[in-house]
């Protein structure tokens, strides 16, 4: 975003050059706003919807009655940022046993991976001002991909670090089990992966947005990744499931057997950070799929213009502002499925769910990465190379 | 990689480290703070542990992380082959391309298929 935000200010103020920090400092900023509003509105969502999904109504007192009295959907709107504010406000208790170390260490380490991945992906881009249209991410790195499921693992550490250093029998489980879980399903999801890296012959996620809006065999409907790589979608999809600890993937926290498993000690703030990384990577997940798998930023065979006349007032900026709505309105359908999900299957067993990853998910894995290879050598033989 | 990318992946782990340093700081100097010793004890519904949770674990666990990382490796080794596949085809050595990947999905297919008939794969 450093070439934008440059070019944003300079425009604004005729011609400022910004020192180098400024861009940096201001996508922390803006991402970690958006992580924390985000997560509220996302808890505040999936308790509307278990709700309706279980015929109750979900939150609906806190917050201004007018609004609860119109509808079941404008209720309840301050149930979460009371909620922070009262974990904010509780007792944080370190229990004697445990391992001080890890057990601080683990909340930290699981934050920190959940802000890092934000780092590469890309929720739009512009041509306004600009030489070509200009990918809008933090940083759109060339490994993104790459990246993204790198430092997602991090988590895996951070639980198993939560569940030993708390010297409980339940965390202890669900530390075992999560992190065992997170590895079986990093594999498939990493093949799943691997079919959009072979169709675009790039790791960068922006590059991905790009191809899959260039078409497939000239046909731009075709284009979305969902289309040739649809078996990785899906694998893609359950595998996030399951990285995310939600359910049905949630042994890990399987509140009536483990008391919440690895976080059964924690409480406050440090309970907090595991909670708003977990929504926070749900939501990564989410755009991750929608960048490479649902076109991102682009509808097939729609190129908003990079300004937009009103007649009184010319807006710059227009494409970036469209891209924005899109790629969001699309992650949040990924949500809604996942809450969807989530609400209406039981449980898996371990055993199950052990089964199910390296015997049926890696097999379908592989078939989906030969189809993209045909796919992929079809394309370059006959239709030409990528624009990227 | 542009130059810089590399600073705003250390500035965010940074910053994500000192967010959650901070926010507990604020959440230490806001919130009660009465220790006791049943409030210090390990959590099991109620009863008093009889013993620590640091002990000889299910090594079922394990395995499983072998062949992760057997797998993982292979994984590692295949991305470049997946970024690099359309520019081979573009320099004429299709067939190339073509022979990596047997080798490398058969080699992995088989590895799956001991694994699974050796019953590395069955949780008990």
């Amino acid at each position: 975003m450093e070439p934008i935000f440059e070019q944003f200010i300079r425009d604004l103020t005729g011609g400022f050059q910004v020192p180098f920090w400024a861009p940096m400092l201001v996508s922390l900023g803006l991402v970690l706003a958006f992580i924390a509003l985000n997560a509220m509105f996302m808890i505040w969502l999936e308790r509307k919807i278990c709700g309706r999904i279980q015929r109750r109504m979900g939150p609906m007192l806190t917050g201004p009655k007018a609004w609860a009295r119109f509808s079941m959907w404008t209720g309840g709107w301050f149930q979460t940022p009371c909620d922070s504010v009262k974990l904010l406000l509780k007792e944080d208790i370190i229990p004697a046993q445990v391992d001080r170390f890890g057990f601080m260490l683990a909340p930290v380490l699981v934050f920190m991976a959940a802000l890092a991945v934000y780092v590469p992906l890309p929720i739009s881009s512009t041509s306004h001002a600009q030489p070509g249209p200009i990918v809008v991410a933090v940083a759109d790195l060339d490994i993104g991909l790459l990246y993204v499921v790198a430092i997602t693992t991090l988590t895996i550490l951070a639980i198993l670090t939560a569940g030993w250093a708390s010297n409980n029998k339940y965390s202890l489980l669900g530390g075992m089990r999560a992190g065992v879980q997170i590895l079986s399903y990093e594999i498939p999801m990493l093949f799943a992966l691997m079919g959009p890296m072979v169709l675009a012959g790039s790791l960068s996620l922006g590059d991905l947005v790009l191809v899959q809006h260039a078409g497939l065999f000239g046909v731009p409907l075709l284009g979305w990744f969902l289309v040739p790589s649809f078996l990785g979608a899906v694998v893609y999809l359950i595998c996030a499931v399951a990285e995310t600890n939600r359910p049905p993937f949630d042994m890990p926290e399987a509140e009536q057997e483990l008391v919440a498993g690895f976080s059964t000690e924690y409480t406050a703030m440090r309970f907090a950070m595991f909670y708003l990384a977990e929504f926070s990577n749900t939501f990564v997940v989410c755009m991750i799929f929608t960048a490479v798998f649902l076109g991102g930023w682009t509808l097939p065979g729609f190129t908003p213009p990079s300004s937009v006349n009103l007649g009184f007032f010319s807006l710059p900026y227009f494409d970036l502002l469209a891209g924005m709505a899109i790629f969001f309105a699309k992650a949040y359908a990924v949500v809604l499925l996942l809450m969807w999900i989530r609400w209406t299957f039981p449980r898996l067993r371990p055993d199950h769910l052990m089964t199910f990853g390296w015997k049926f998910l890696l097999p379908l894995s592989f078939v989906n990465l030969l189809i993209c290879i045909v796919l992929a050598a079809i394309q370059q033989i006959y239709f030409g190379g990528n624009p990227g | 990689m542009q130059n810089g990318n590399g600073a705003y992946i250390a500035l965010f782990l940074v910053a994500g480290a000192i967010f959650v340093l901070s926010v507990v700081t604020l959440s230490r100097l806001l919130a009660p703070s009465r220790p006791g010793v049943t409030k210090l004890r390990p959590y099991e519904c109620g009863e008093v542990p009889t013993s620590g949770a640091w002990v000889q674990y299910n090594v079922r666990y394990y395995l499983f992380a072998m062949i992760f990382v057997l797998f993982d490796v292979e994984a590692a080794f295949l991305i470049p082959w997946a970024v690099a596949f359309r520019t081979m085809i573009e320099d004429g050595k299709l067939l190339l391309a073509a022979a990596d990947i047997v080798v490398f999905l058969g080699v992995l297919g088989s590895a799956l298929a001991y694994a699974w008939r050796k019953e590395a794969l069955k949780w008990v």
